[in-house]
């Protein structure tokens, strides 16, 4: 019996590895890893009993071979594993990169009309959340499964690798690993020279060797920066020019800082959690950022931000006024570090960088720049400044301090056009089997309300401790999705979520009947907004809406919203 | 799209006008215009039932629904003219047309006017979540009194509450007052909050004041229920009429034909 | 005391369903509803409750307005009939009053003077109108 003494059906309860990353890892493929140097390396004793070496081989890894020219993972992918060479030779391009052509860039596949057409005339399920059952335990495709590499083949490789720079990789060697852990897309192509054979460990199972093995975790760590380090220097521009060995001597100098909280989601939700505290209110979050650079300091180097956001703020008044927002790629000092170099003389920060949540920083010292970087520059950014009237300082402040700029597709409702008709909650639903995926409430400030949907983050921390990998980013775009049949119903990513976005269902049959497992404990699942990934025409619930009020929007964008914007 | 709809009535009376001069009965094809023009109109309802499909935004097809009604009345006129019908049938379907006109004028005014008084209202709730909300200050509202009575040994706000408060939290009130934006809640609460205060010792004027707050934020409860139902309460009129509407047209445009053979 | 204002909030609360046809009935009653609703058919799961659920907005909506149509349609055809004008009740078909001079020329036939389909019944219609 279901709980409330209700009839139920009984299924066995999903567990981590019922689902293995690779249908065909047997003992003996286990048997022969572990007898790699890599792996034999490693000291299994320092696995927890739960979660054994021998089991992260066994489910949370593949082997996958590839022939020649075949592509292993493609620049601009996202991707959720990391892969050790075992056998063959690949290669990595360089930037700037196969043309997308080449690389048999996937269109986006979104359902066909026909299809689309009998979704809407077939009615939905009489009941919320009703599933498959039959189907659910154990089906269907993970991501990963749905391999987006799997089909091309570059042809001409001799010509390729004449035509592009590349370096080669062998056996012994990791790749995608910053993509898999960093939840980044894939930031450069690589294919097979030769025959190959490669271990594809998915990010649960590389968490927990790097986890447990002090080996791992420096060596993941150590190329995490070295080769990170080297891509985010080439996406500048005024890094651009600079050849490989010049970039090689900037790289050695540059200082690679972590500023902030890597539990800010978890701080950010208690301290929403917590009750308004009155007259003595907790003070302006601003004051608890960690300082990157502060105003006043000296000008003596740029800041480049790798990953999170930073907050650019200057002293107004009695008060710290915040200028803007910086996210990835982003850079600040440049402009007073040059004027420095020009003047001869030392420049003072007129702004001070800090941090939000929490922030990878590369610094980038006064002397590289000025012996590599200033000479050739022909056009140098102004520094920061905004034209905002101070009363549009709070909606600012509300977007940055309560962290709705971490989003891609936050749901913005402009409640001044809003007739509250939830049409957009009735769409969401008939896109999805009867069911919402958000709710029309949330954080006001002004006109604007932030609902309680899916933001599809830069930096996604529900997907930080998934077990399963249920939760991941679609091959399409990165859209942060949740594969129903591989989602164990743990709770950790609406636990995880900083935002309350993602709900826990209690699942049911067709006919209603509550499904619950062996022990009589009722079935969930987390449910989330897919951006109605696959669908055409994009979020059902932006083309719904009859009075223009809801727009899903992010980044820089996300400011524009009631206010003038900044002025680069 | 005004433009080009106040373009298209023009053109019908104009064309009308010569039909008449030429001896001919026009009146088949203005009304035959006059049916599609409103059988198009029909069709928003049918897009926002077909949410699924990608049929273009839902903003858009709203704009042309109020056009399209706005140049249907242009229709009208051109078809039968600023004389009212003498006919049943046909002062039926006129009365219609005048109701789904007017409820859908005074419906967009509503949507227009009606969101910036709920957002400048604040305490944002979703419309299906009031008796909830409602149930959950009324329930705060009697464990202060219980409170109040067993910190002070008297009953005298818990009798008060009873006689005259309880009434409030019971449910949404001053429906029509919130409508019309008058401060009437806000007079009553202030009085029926100072009527009593001289009875009670300073352990249940601070209980009191716990009541006062509640009653503001009963009051905000209360604004967005009297708005958003209004919001809600206006299509009640709109669309059956609308139906009703689409019948007797039918009707009308069937016998029309029929009997102009 | 807590702050009781109603904050709007980010929040783990449930998904509200508008796109279901009933909705609690202690909510009516301006209470909080039960945690499991009615169900498709509007059954309800307290069977001794002193409440009954209530259609949703939508479904309240859909039904008045398919109601209205159907009842205007019945009473077009009813006002055809021979009942209706044994009742003096006007017909579907008035056009309202002619003017004298056609009233007297129409006085025998009555409308069928000018029009074929009048009292020619379905057949007559459809012939009329090819």
């Amino acid at each position: 019996m279901a709980p409330g003494g209700r009839p139920a059906a009984i299924v066995g309860r999903l567990a981590r590895w019922d689902v293995p990353f690779g249908a065909d890892m047997s003992d003996a493929i286990v048997d022969a890893l572990l007898e790699r140097p890599e792996i034999a390396a490693i000291r299994a004793d320092r696995f927890p009993a739960g979660v054994p070496l021998r089991g992260i081989l066994r489910n949370d890894a593949r082997i996958v071979t590839l022939s020649p020219g075949e592509i292993a993972v493609r620049e601009g992918d996202y991707g959720n594993s990391a892969f050790l060479i075992l056998d063959g030779d690949l290669r990595v391009v360089l930037p700037p990169g196969l043309p997308r052509e080449t690389l048999g860039r996937q269109t986006p596949r979104n359902a066909g009309w026909l299809a689309t057409l009998a979704r809407a005339l077939r009615p939905s399920p009489k009941f919320p959340e009703t599933r498959d059952v039959g189907a659910a335990a154990g089906a269907a495709a993970t991501a990963a499964d749905r391999d987006p590499r799997a089909l091309t083949f570059l042809q001409d490789i001799p010509a390729i690798l004449d035509r592009h720079r590349s370096v080669r990789l062998g056996a012994g060697e990791i790749f995608g690993e910053i993509a898999a852990l960093g939840r980044v897309p894939r930031s450069a192509t690589v294919f097979a020279e030769t025959p190959s054979r490669l271990l594809e460990i998915r990010w649960q199972g590389l968490r927990e060797l790097r986890r447990h093995d002090p080996g791992w975790r420096r060596m993941i760590d150590e190329r995490y920066r070295r080769n990170a380090l080297l891509n985010h220097l080439q996406a500048h521009a005024f890094f651009a020019s600079l050849d490989d060995a010049t970039l090689a001597s900037v790289a050695a100098a540059v200082r690679f800082r972590t500023y902030g909280d890597a539990d800010w989601h978890l701080q950010h939700r208690r301290g929403r959690d917590a009750p308004p505290a009155g007259a003595d209110h907790a003070a302006d979050p601003i004051d608890d950022e960690a300082v990157i650079a502060g105003e006043g300091g000296p000008a003596d180097s740029v800041y480049l931000i790798r990953s999170g956001f930073a907050r650019v703020s200057c002293i107004v008044g009695g008060g710290r006024r915040t200028v803007t927002y910086l996210g990835v790629g982003a850079q600040f000092g440049l402009a007073e570090a040059h004027t420095a170099w020009r003047a001869g003389g030392e420049v003072r920060l007129s702004q001070t960088l800090s941090a939000i949540g929490q922030v990878d920083v590369l610094r980038v010292p006064f002397r590289v720049l000025a012996e590599h970087v200033f000479p050739g520059l022909r056009e140098v950014p102004p520094p920061y400044a905004t034209q905002r009237r101070y009363e549009d300082d709070a909606f600012v402040d509300w977007l940055i301090d309560e962290r709705w700029i971490n989003g891609t597709q936050t749901m913005l409702i402009d409640l001044d056009r809003c007739v509250r008709c939830d049409d957009c909650v009735t769409a969401c639903a008939a896109t999805h089997d009867g069911n919402p995926r958000f709710v029309r409430h949330g954080p006001v400030s002004d006109h604007w309300m932030v609902a309680n949907a899916c933001m599809h983050c830069q930096d996604p921390v529900c997907m930080i401790g998934c077990p399963t990998g249920a939760i991941h980013r679609h091959e399409l775009g990165g859209v942060v999705v949740i594969n129903d049949d591989t989602c164990i119903g743990c709770g950790t990513c609406a636990a995880s979520c900083p935002y309350d976005n993602i709900r826990m269902v209690e699942i049911a049959d067709r006919s209603g009947t509550p499904v619950v497992d062996e022990a009589g404990k009722a079935v969930r699942k987390a449910t989330k907004c897919d951006l109605c990934v696959g669908q055409p025409g994009g979020p059902a619930c932006v083309r719904a809406c009859p009075q223009d009020a809801l727009r899903r929007t992010g980044g820089q964008a996300l400011l524009l919203h009631g206010v003038e914007g900044v002025r680069r | 799209m005004w433009g080009v709809a106040a373009g298209a009535v023009g053109a019908l009376a104009l064309w009308r006008l010569h039909a008449l001069g030429s001896g001919r009965n026009p009146d088949v094809v203005t009304g035959g215009w006059l049916l599609l023009s409103v059988l198009a109109l029909a069709l928003y309802g049918a897009r926002r039932r077909l949410r699924v499909l990608p049929l273009g935004p839902a903003s858009a097809w709203l704009a042309l629904h109020v056009i399209g009604g706005v140049a249907c009345v242009g229709l009208y006129l051109v078809h039968a003219g600023l004389a009212w019908p003498s006919g049943a049938a046909d002062q039926a379907l006129a009365a219609l047309f005048l109701v789904v006109f007017v409820s859908g004028t005074v419906g967009h005014l509503l949507q227009a006017l009606l969101p910036i008084r709920l957002t400048r209202a604040g305490d944002e709730i979703i419309y299906e979540r009031i008796p909830a909300e409602i149930a959950r200050l009324r329930a705060q509202a009697e464990s202060t009194i219980v409170e109040a009575a067993s910190a002070c040994g008297h009953d005298t706000l818990g009798t008060y509450y009873a006689q005259s408060l309880a009434w409030y939290f019971d449910r949404p009130r001053f429906t029509l007052q919130h409508v019309l934006g008058t401060a009437a809640a806000q007079a009553w609460e202030a009085r029926k909050l100072a009527a009593v205060e001289r009875l009670l010792d300073p352990r249940e004027r601070a209980s009191l004041a716990g009541l006062a707050h509640l009653c503001r934020a009963k009051r905000a409860v209360d604004v967005q229920y009297a708005l958003q139902t209004l919001l809600r309460r206006w299509t009640y009129l709109h669309a059956p009429a609308a139906a009703a509407f689409l019948v007797m047209a039918a009707w009308h445009s069937m016998a029309a034909f029929v009997y102009s053979r | 005391m807590d702050d009781p204002r109603i904050t709007s909030r980010s929040d783990r609360s449930p998904y509200e369903r508008p796109n279901l046809g009933w909705r609690c009935g202690r909510a009516a009653r301006w209470d909080r509803p039960c945690a499991a609703g009615p169900g498709p058919d509007g059954s309800c799961p307290h069977r001794d409750g002193p409440c009954r659920p209530r259609r949703a907005h939508r479904r309240r909506l859909g039904l008045l307005s398919l109601g209205v149509a159907l009842w205007t349609l019945a009473m077009v055809v009813f006002l055809m009939t021979d009942l209706a004008d044994r009742a003096g009740l006007p017909s579907s078909l008035d056009a309202g009053p002619l003017s004298p001079a056609h009233a007297i020329a129409t006085a025998d036939l009555g409308c069928a003077a000018c029009h074929q389909a009048d009292g020619a019944g379905l057949s007559g219609w459809v012939s009329v109108a090819m």
